[in-house]
């Protein structure tokens, strides 16, 4: 590949750009730089989607880097991505500038709500703090895609926690303090058994005089080096942890928290990017290195995902406060990607992966909605509006697009995946795949009812219309683009779909050839 | 005896440290004036420092052979070399910040600045000791040095509370210590290490099972191992905070050190009498010093109930020589080693940034006096004012937490990816727990630093002390990133074992 350390340079210019703008002391300063940082990662990447070697086959990487660290635990620096790599940190790119923007008056006084103490938690630190986590976290989120090894991807996955963490409970709501800790505590449980998993994955190789921490490496050897038994226990290990990240039920208590305390940026990353990391998990851990517990457990965790389905549907209907209605929609629709990965077939894990980057593309754009409305009015309850359609025309119509992209509705990306996923499960289990039905009817039910009380009927009589302006040309610019990529995948789903078809269809190889051996046994 | 040029060189790292201890002491005797610049001989005592770190430095840089002194009685071998380099970087890191800190705190300087020297080369003698003699010697030197640093502000009542009660109780373990080496000592006619093996391996007589069990709770107490960590808490908080810093991370360094020596090389083949024990100690160690950590409202408290939970985990590492079949092998020495070192960096960075935020208060006779920073109440609200102080604090909390990209991260992972390749994943599963109950507190000094409303804004921060955090916090996050050449140097502690 390339001489330049493209990976390297992706994963580390944003923490080399905190480092630097540490020093700068304007806030305004240190907001455009790390725009312009953001942006730079955003034509990094896509360059390197533009130079993708469309011939990849797995288990190859294409940009990978490779040197030692340490030795002794046969631990490298190593890079290299496939498909499914690309498309997470193409989506990461995308974000992560669009929530900086989304934040440019973070920090600032209000000028309709001076002296307003209640709505305005006051921030600990300088407003500059805000953009530098945002920084630090775009490098582990791209360092986490990026890692090629074990420790390293580990190490990532750690280093991502705390940034999140200072933004809920720096810059969050009310209760930011307490859901910011109960998302560090639930996760680290997770990472902590992982970790475990781990060492006794790396011991398992180097036992046999084969020590590695090389994904790929772990992939081919793991499934033939540890017996079923215990890949049920690592696979578990694993399993937790990818499961809180994503997360499935009955994992998801500090989602709600840690969605709905989160300022803005803080939602639109964690439901954009960091949730996938828990699907993404699955794909290039769990199961390609512990094919036999894959297919033992397959059906717990579809049975799970089901639940995780209706229980998210239902519980985004009963809540009235907006972000709450999303972030529940997230446990839902993170069920469906979960459907279609434990189908373990190939239209169903494709789907599941197209989903994760619908989710994260019409999520986003729902946080960056409720941001804008909520920076207006000061309020989320759904109760306190009606009539918005009248008063804010060019938000009721993107919010519309992206409703509808959330539930499914052909011609945009969200039917692509769900169809995927349902045809895929199908094939396997009718009833869950039923199941799964029932929660696209009642995603329309959640969506278009939270749609009908913000948007229609008479304005609420409690806003005046100053108080409730149309979109601002820069929260335009930060929503434009989603929406153009809601379409774009919507009409034309195959680059997606063919950067996404070969990873998973190696994943899926060693599972289904279980799958078959098991089928084939008296 | 004659002592040849070799037993001077196995000991010259220790004396040269020693010697500069003496030299600062008497050429301050001399100084009537209190308000006489005394920056020279701050230099001249990290001078000493550097150059016994010189030493040790080009020892394990050359990969030189062991050294054998005084018959046998001090080994100065890599596992030594690099215990005492720790000893030496906490020592330096103090120095660096020590003159600022005598002159708020009014302490002697010259007397301050001896009896941490002193102290020091008692340290790296401790790790270098081979025979149950120069153990003994070495920790009263030690000892006798931190009972007055422990004291030095004698007009303050509580850290006079705090000496009198290291002292009464440090006594006590030394009591235990003595009797057991004289058992030992009646049961073999030997206290050089080698030999007493040699008999031990084949003699489960009484007198030698009891005087090892001594021994052994002996250094339990020093290290502050479950269940005779009580005095650490409250000795730990009432001495003033830069003797915390400094003894917290010395003392656990050369002591469990020299453990790791008595255990390999004493007790290499009688893994029955310390296997089983070490493994439960280690639990409770880790399990309970965590729990007590939670919910106290000094963070000096905190962190020193802390450090007795990394005790646990630096014992991990001891008890996981013996593998789940009984065989006693040295993989997992690397760990401690590497884990001793990190933690070196950490915890004194930790406890100086509580020196580095703290204040002057005002007596009733007018006096003035220091006060280090102590309750979270201190903490709260830092960020604002000193975010560089307060990232510092952040990384040193991770670091503590075993989070990426920190040294302590490291050094977890050596430490129990070891004990998983010995076949002790439940104790390494625990050990993870616990340090997850770790994250809760440590995570309350990021909450009250990041997320609370100032309490009190009265800190007086000295340029000096905010060096030896910045060194501290560069030395946590690069041995974090760049761990190799120290991992390659404490890998070779699997020599330990004979």
């Amino acid at each position: 590949m390339g001489e330049l350390p493209w990976l390297s340079l992706l994963t580390f210019l944003p923490a080399l750009a905190a480092l630097v703008l540490a020093f700068v002391p304007g806030d305004r300063e240190v907001k455009g730089g790390a725009l312009a940082t953001s942006v730079v990662v955003l034509l990094l990447a896509l360059g390197m989607a533009w130079g993708w070697p469309t011939d990849l086959t797995p288990p190859n990487l294409a940009f990978v880097e490779d040197a030692e660290w340490l030795p002794v635990l046969d631990i490298h620096y190593r890079m290299g991505i496939d498909g499914l790599s690309l498309s997470m940190i193409l989506l990461t790119a995308l974000l992560t500038p669009l929530a900086i923007l989304a934040s440019w008056h973070v920090g600032e006084p209000d000028p309709h709500h001076a002296g307003d103490h209640h709505h305005a938690p006051a921030p600990g630190v300088a407003t500059k703090g805000f953009f530098l986590c945002l920084l630090l976290l775009e490098s582990g989120m791209v360092g986490v895609f990026a890692a090629a090894d074990l420790f390293l991807f580990y190490v990532f996955w750690e280093v991502m926690l705390l940034p999140m963490a200072l933004l809920i409970g720096i810059w969050g709501g009310e209760n930011r303090v307490y859901a910011s800790v109960k998302f560090v505590l639930y996760t680290m449980f997770g990472s902590l058994l992982m970790f475990v998993a781990i060492l006794y994955a790396w011991w398992a190789t180097a036992s046999v005089g084969q020590g590695t921490m090389e994904i790929t490496a772990l992939a081919r050897l793991l499934p033939t080096l540890v017996t079923p038994d215990v890949q049920l226990w690592l696979f578990a290990a694993f399993a937790l942890s990818f499961a809180i990240k994503v997360p499935m039920f009955p994992f998801h208590t500090w989602l709600p928290d840690a969605h709905v305390q989160a300022p803005t940026a803080g939602s639109v990353i964690l439901a954009g990017v960091l949730l996938k990391m828990g699907t993404y998990g699955f794909l290039r851990f769990a199961i390609p290195f512990f094919p036999d517990a894959a297919v033992t457990l397959a059906p717990a965790f579809l049975c799970l995902s089901a639940i995780g389905i209706v229980f998210g549907s239902f519980m985004s209907m009963v809540q009235s406060d907006i972000k709450k209605v999303i972030a529940y929609s997230s446990v839902a629709h993170l069920g469906f990607v979960m459907l279609g990965l434990f189908s373990f077939t190939q239209e169903g894990a494709q789907g599941g992966v197209a989903q994760t980057v619908n989710h994260g593309l019409s999520t986003g754009a729902l946080f960056l909605l409720v941001g804008v409305i909520y920076n207006r009015a000061h309020t989320r309850e759904m109760d306190a509006f009606g009539g918005l359609a009248k008063v804010m025309p060019k938000f009721a119509t993107i919010f519309m697009i992206v409703t509808l992209s959330s539930i499914g509705l052909p011609g945009l990306n969200g039917f692509v995946g769900e169809f995927l996923v349902l045809l895929g499960t199908y094939q396997k289990s009718p009833i869950w795949t039923a199941v799964g039905a029932l929660g696209v009817v009642l995603g329309a039910v959640y969506m278009l009812t939270l749609y009908r009380y913000l948007f229609f009927g008479e304005p609420n009589p409690r806003w005046t219309k100053a108080q409730l302006p149309d979109l601002t040309p820069m929260e335009l610019v930060t929503l434009v683009p989603l929406v153009v990529l809601c379409f774009w995948i919507g009409l034309m789903p195959g680059p997606l779909l063919s950067l996404t078809e070969k990873p998973v269809a190696h994943v899926l190889s060693g599972v289904i050839a279980r799958e078959t051996a098991a089928l084939e046994a008296p | 005896m004659n002592v040849t040029a070799l037993d001077w060189l196995t000991l010259l790292p220790a004396l040269i440290v020693m010697l500069t201890g003496f030299v600062v002491v008497g050429v301050d005797l001399f100084r009537s004036d209190e308000n006489h610049p005394r920056g020279h001989l701050a230099v001249l005592s990290i001078g000493g420092v550097l150059g016994s770190a010189w030493v040790l430095f080009q020892r394990l840089a050359t990969g030189r052979p062991p050294l054998r002194g005084f018959d046998g009685a001090i080994v100065l071998d890599d596992t030594a070399c690099v215990l005492s380099l720790a000893v030496l970087a906490a020592t330096g890191l103090l120095m660096v910040g020590a003159e600022a800190d005598t002159r708020r705190r009014k302490i002697a300087f010259g007397e301050y600045h001896g009896l941490v020297l002193v102290a020091s080369s008692g340290l790296m003698l401790l790790v270098a000791a081979n025979d149950f003699l120069t153990v003994f010697l070495s920790l009263e030197i030690v000892s006798l040095a931190l009972y007055v640093l422990t004291g030095i502000t004698r007009k303050s009542p509580r850290t006079n509370e705090a000496a009198v009660k290291y002292l009464v109780t440090g006594a006590f373990a030394t009591c235990f210590l003595l009797l057991g080496i004289s058992f030992l000592y009646g049961g073999s006619g030997t206290i050089q290490y080698e030999a007493l093996g040699a008999v031990m391996a084949h003699n489960d007589s009484a007198l030698l099972t009891i005087g090892f069990g001594l021994v052994m709770v002996g250094f339990a107490f020093k290290i502050g191992a479950v269940p005779f960590h009580q005095w650490v808490a409250d000795v730990y908080e009432g001495a003033p905070t830069s003797t915390t810093a400094y003894m917290s991370v010395t003392v656990k360094a050369a002591g469990v050190g020299a453990l790791a020596r008595v255990l390999t090389t004493v007790a290499p083949d009688r893994p029955d009498l310390w296997g089983d024990l070490l493994y439960w100690v280690a639990i409770a160690t880790m399990v309970l010093g965590n729990l007590l950590a939670i919910g106290q409202t000094s963070v000096k408290r905190m962190l020193a109930y802390s450090s007795v939970a990394h005790t646990g985990y630096a014992l991990v590492a001891l008890a996981t020589m013996v593998d789940t079949t009984g065989h006693v092998t040295s993989v997992t020495l690397p760990g401690m080693v590497f884990y001793l070192f990190g933690y070196t960096f950490m915890t004194l960075g930790a406890f100086t940034v509580l020196v580095y935020l703290g204040h002057e208060v005002k007596r009733a006779d007018g006096s003035v006096e220091w006060q280090d920073a102590e309750t979270f109440a201190d903490l709260a609200g830092v960020a604002r004012r000193r975010p560089w102080a307060a990232f510092a604090m952040t990384l040193f909390v991770i670091s503590l937490g075993g989070i990426p990209p920190t040294v302590g991260f490291v050094g977890k992972y050596l430490v129990f990816s070891a004990a998983v390749a010995q076949g002790h994943w439940a104790l390494a599963i625990v050990g993870v727990l616990a340090s997850l109950v770790s994250l809760f507190y440590y995570l309350q000094v990021v909450v009250a630093m990041y997320m609370a409303e100032p309490v009190s804004e009265d800190e007086v921060p000295n340029r000096q002390i905010g060096a030896v955090v910045t060194l501290a916090a560069l030395a946590t996050l690069l041995l974090g990133i760049l761990p190799a050449t120290v991992v390659d140097w404490a890998s070779r502690a699997v020599n330990l074992l004979r």
